[in-house]
C-alpha cells in the first residue's frame, strides 16, 4: 500500500525527516508516536502534498504510484485521506456542498458517475447514522463554530464519506476530553477494513487503547527508532520518550511485540 | 470629451419641450451649465479621486422621445412570477403585469408635464428633481443627469400598502456592441412610499443580445414614517459597460432602507448611496459585494447622514479584485449634533487575488454628537493558502477551492440581503459567476 524509503524533508530550510522507512500494508492500522519536533505532523503533510514541506531525499510509493509526483488533489482522488490535526474553518462553505464537490471530484477521477444531492444525502445520513453523529453538522459551514471535539468529529465523517484507502489521522485524538476520544476511537475502528490501511500519528499511548494497532514505530530525530507491536506504545507511556534517548532501545523485545531497533 | 460637451451644450439650447413647465427647462439648462463648466471629473474631484472619467470614451448622450414600445424585451430578472418595470434606454417602455393596488407608476416626463397644468408653479415634483442626489452638491454627472432631464419613472405607493416585490430592468437597443463609442443612457428614479409602505425593488440589467448602452442613473427615495424598501442592484453588465448610479434616499422616523447590492460586471461601475437618517429610529443597511476580473473597476461611495436620535446604520462590503482591476471603497458616516444614541457600523473586508490588482478602501466617521456606538473595520488580505490545501486535500482541483473561498467570501454580504427570493438569486449569480455552480 504505502512504501516510504529513506525519506528525508526540510521546513524552511530546516532538516525535519531525515531517512525515514516505513511500511505499510494493506488493511494495516499503524501508529506512529514520537516526541514534539520528532517529525510526526511533518510526515502527515508531506504524504498528503502540503505547500512548504520540501521533500529532499527518498521515495514514497503509494499503490505502485509515485506519490510525491501527485498534486495533493491528485494524492486524494487516488484515495489518500490527511486527517488534520488542526482541521481548518472555512465559513461561507456549506460542508454538504464541500464533502459533494470533493466526493465527486474523486468519483469522476475513477470514472465513476458524480452522485446527484439526492442520492449523495442519502448516502450522507447513512454514514452520519453509523457514525452516530447529529445531521445539524450538514447545514453548517465548514468547522466554523465547531467545537475541538466537533471538528475531529467531522474528519472521521469526512473520512467515512470519501472512504480513503490510505488514512492518515494526524493527531486526532489531541484536545480531545476522553468522550470525544471515545467516540472519535469508535468511528476510526467502524472504518477498519481489509482494503483500508490507517496510519495514526499520536502523542499519547490513549488513543491506542481503543484503537489497537498492527504496528507500532517511534519517531526520534526525523526517523523509525523503534518498531513493535502494541506492547512498544505501553512502553512509551510508562517510560517516555526519554529511555530512547537514554539508548533504550536495545532492551525493547517484549517477546510478544518483536520490537527491533531500526535507527 | 470636448464633443460630449458641445452634445450638451447643443441639448441645453434645445432644453425647451413645448408641454413642459419652465422649471424643468431651467433644471435642464442649470444642468447643462454645471456639466459644461466641470466637464467630466478629473483625479483632481475628491470624489472621484480613484475613478477619474475624463480619460474613458463616452459616447453620444441618448436623447429619447420618450415613445413607449409596443414589445417589451423578454424578462431578465429570473424572480419568478413578479411584476416588471421595463426601462429602455433609459425610458419607462411599460410595465409589465399587474401593480398592486396603491402603487403607481408614472413615465417621469408624464409627470413632469402633469406639474405643467398647475400654472408652470414649481410643486413638489420640482423641488424634489432639484435636490442634489449625492452628498456632493455640483456632482457634474449628476450635472449630465439633469441636462438630459426626463427620462425615468416616479413610483409612488399610497399609505400602508405592502406592495410585494417589482422588478426593475434596464433594456438598451444601440448595437454594434463591442465598437467602443457606446451611447450614454440618462435615466431618474423617483421612488416615494407612504407611512408604513413595505416594498422590495429589484433592479437588473440586460446582459445577452447585441444592444448595449453606458448607463447614469439617479434614483431619489423617499421613506415615510414605518416604510420600508429593500432595494437590491445585480449588476451583471458586460465588460465595456459603464455604470453611474446615485442613490439619495431621505428616511422618516422608524423607516427602514436596505441596499444589497452584487457587482459581477461593468468595465467600470460606479455607486453612489446617500442616506439621510432624517427622523428618529430610522434606520439603514447597506450591503455589497464586488468581484472586479480583468480590466474592472468597481467604487462605491457611501454617505450616511445621522441627523435624528436613535438611528442605526450599518455599511456591510465585501469585495474580491483580480487581474488588473481595482475597487474603490468610500464610506462615510456622518453623526449631526443632536443625533443622540446613534448606532453606525462599517465594515468593508477585501481579498487581493493580484500582483496587479488595487484596492483603495477608506472608512470615515465624523461625530458631532454624544452617546455614539460607531465601529468601523477595512481590510485587504489574501485568500488563506491553508484553506485552499485542506479542501485539495479532499480531493477538489486548485481552482475550484479558490472559487470556493472566493465565493464564499461574498456570499457573507449576499446572506444579509433582505429579500428572500433576490437573495436566492444573488447567490445563483454569484454561485455561477465564480464557476461553481449550484
Amino acid at each position: 500500500m504505502l512504501s516510504i524509503k529513506a525519506l528525508q524533508a526540510s521546513v524552511d530550510g530546516k532538516s525535519i525527516l531525515k531517512g525515514l522507512d516505513l511500511e505499510v500494508g494493506a488493511g494495516e492500522v499503524h501508529a506512529i508516536m514520537g516526541p514534539n519536533g520528532s517529525g510526526k505532523s511533518t510526515l502527515g503533510n508531506v504524504l498528503a502534498g502540503r505547500e512548504g514541506y520540501e521533500v529532499t531525499g527518498g521515495s514514497v510509493t503509494y499503490q505502485g504510484k509515485d506519490l510525491l509526483e501527485l498534486e495533493p488533489e491528485e494524492r486524494a482522488c487516488e484515495g489518500l485521506f490527511l486527517a488534520f490535526q488542526y482541521p481548518v474553518e472555512i465559513p461561507g462553505v456549506n460542508n454538504t456542498y464541500f464533502l459533494r464537490a470533493a466526493l465527486n471530484a474523486q468519483r469522476k477521477h475513477r470514472g465513476e458517475p458524480e452522485l446527484d444531492s439526492v442520492a449523495f444525502l442519502k448516502l450522507v445520513r447513512e454514514k452520519l447514522k453509523v457514525l452516530d453523529i447529529s445531521d445539524d453538522l450538514l447545514h453548517r459551514a465548514v468547522n466554523e463554530g465547531f467545537s475541538g471535539g466537533e471538528k475531529k468529529r467531522n474528519e472521521i465523517f469526512q473520512m467515512a464519506v470519501l472512504e480513503p484507502q490510505l488514512a492518515i489521522l494526524d493527531e486526532t485524538d489531541s484536545g480531545l476530553d476522553i468522550d470525544a476520544l471515545k467516540a472519535v476511537a469508535e468511528g476510526v475502528n467502524r472504518l477498519r477494513s481489509p482494503d483500508r490501511s490507517i496510519v495514526l500519528v499520536t502523542h499519547y499511548q490513549r488513543l491506542l487503547d481503543y484503537i489497537e494497532p498492527d504496528k507500532v514505530h517511534v519517531l526520534a530525530g526525523g526517523r523509525i527508532a523503534a518498531s513493535g507491536g502494541p506492547g512498544l506504545a505501553k512502553r512509551l507511556e510508562e517510560e517516555g520518550y526519554q529511555w530512547l534517548e537514554d539508548g533504550g532501545i536495545g532492551s525493547v523485545d517484549g517477546e510478544a511485540d518483536k520490537a527491533t531497533a531500526t535507527a | 470629451m470636448s464633443a460630449l460637451i458641445d452634445q450638451v451644450r447643443d441639448i441645453a439650447a434645445n432644453a425647451t419641450a413645448p408641454d413642459w413647465p419652465a422649471w424643468a427647462t431651467q433644471l435642464r439648462e442649470r444642468g447643462a451649465q454645471a456639466f459644461i463648466r466641470h466637464g467630466l471629473p478629473n483625479a483632481r474631484v475628491e470624489a472621484w479621486k480613484y475613478t477619474p472619467l475624463n480619460r474613458r470614451p463616452f459616447g453620444d448622450v441618448v436623447v429619447v422621445a420618450g415613445e413607449r414600445a409596443t414589445d417589451l424585451p423578454e424578462p431578465v430578472h429570473g424572480l419568478g412570477d413578479v411584476t416588471r418595470l421595463v426601462f429602455i434606454d433609459g425610458v419607462l417602455a411599460g410595465v409589465d403585469g399587474e401593480l398592486p393596488k396603491g402603487v403607481n407608476v408614472t413615465a417621469l416626463a408624464e409627470a413632469i408635464a402633469a406639474d405643467a397644468s398647475r400654472n408652470g408653479e414649481a410643486g413638489e415634483l420640482a423641488e424634489w428633481l432639484a435636490e442634489p442626489p449625492t452628498e456632493h452638491a455640483g456632482d457634474a454627472l449628476s450635472a449630465l443627469n439633469a441636462a438630459t432631464l426626463g427620462a425615468g419613472a416616479v413610483i409612488t405607493v399610497e399609505p400602508g400598502v405592502n406592495a410585494g416585490r417589482i422588478a426593475l430592468e434596464w433594456h438598451a437597443t444601440a448595437t454594434g456592441r463591442g465598437t467602443g463609442d457606446q451611447p450614454l443612457v440618462n435615466s431618474r428614479l423617483c421612488v416615494a412610499l407612504g407611512e408604513g409602505v413595505r416594498l422590495s425593488l429589484h433592479e437588473c440589467f440586460a446582459t445577452d443580445g447585441d444592444s448595449y448602452a453606458d448607463h447614469n442613473l439617479i434614483t431619489q427615495v423617499r421613506l415615510s414614517k414605518q416604510a420600508q424598501l429593500t432595494h437590491s442592484r445585480l449588476q451583471t453588465m458586460p465588460a465595456e459597460h459603464m455604470l453611474i448610479a446615485a442613490n439619495r434616499v431621505d428616511q422618516d422616523a422608524e423607516s427602514h432602507y436596505q441596499y444589497d447590492g452584487l457587482d459581477l460586471g461593468a468595465g467600470l461601475a460606479r455607486h453612489d448611496l446617500f442616506t439621510c437618517l432624517a427622523g428618529e429610529g430610522a434606520r439603514c443597511d447597506l450591503n455589497g459585494a464586488y468581484l472586479p476580473r480583468g480590466e474592472a473597476h468597481v467604487d462605491y461611495h457611501l454617505a450616511v447622514e445621522h441627523r435624528a436620535e436613535h438611528c442605526t446604520s450599518s455599511q456591510f462590503f465585501r469585495g474580491v479584485v483580480d487581474d488588473h482591476a481595482k475597487a474603490v471603497w468610500n464610506g462615510r458616516v456622518h453623526v449631526l449634533p443632536g443625533a443622540d444614541n446613534t448606532e453606525a457600523l462599517q465594515s468593508n473586508a477585501n481579498l487581493l487575488l493580484s500582483r496587479d490588482a488595487e484596492v483603495d478602501t477608506k472608512p470615515e466617521l465624523e461625530i458631532e454628537a454624544d452617546e455614539v456606538v460607531a465601529s468601523h473595520g477595512a481590510t485587504v488580505g489574501q485568500l488563506d493558502e491553508t484553506a485552499i490545501f485542506y479542501l485539495r486535500s479532499r480531493g477538489l482541483d486548485e481552482a475550484l477551492a479558490r472559487e470556493l473561498l472566493i465565493g464564499a467570501y461574498c456570499q457573507a454580504a449576499v446572506d444579509r440581503a433582505g429579500d428572500e427570493a433576490v437573495r436566492e438569486r444573488l447567490t445563483t449569480e454569484l454561485a455561477r459567476y465564480t464557476g461553481v455552480g449550484e
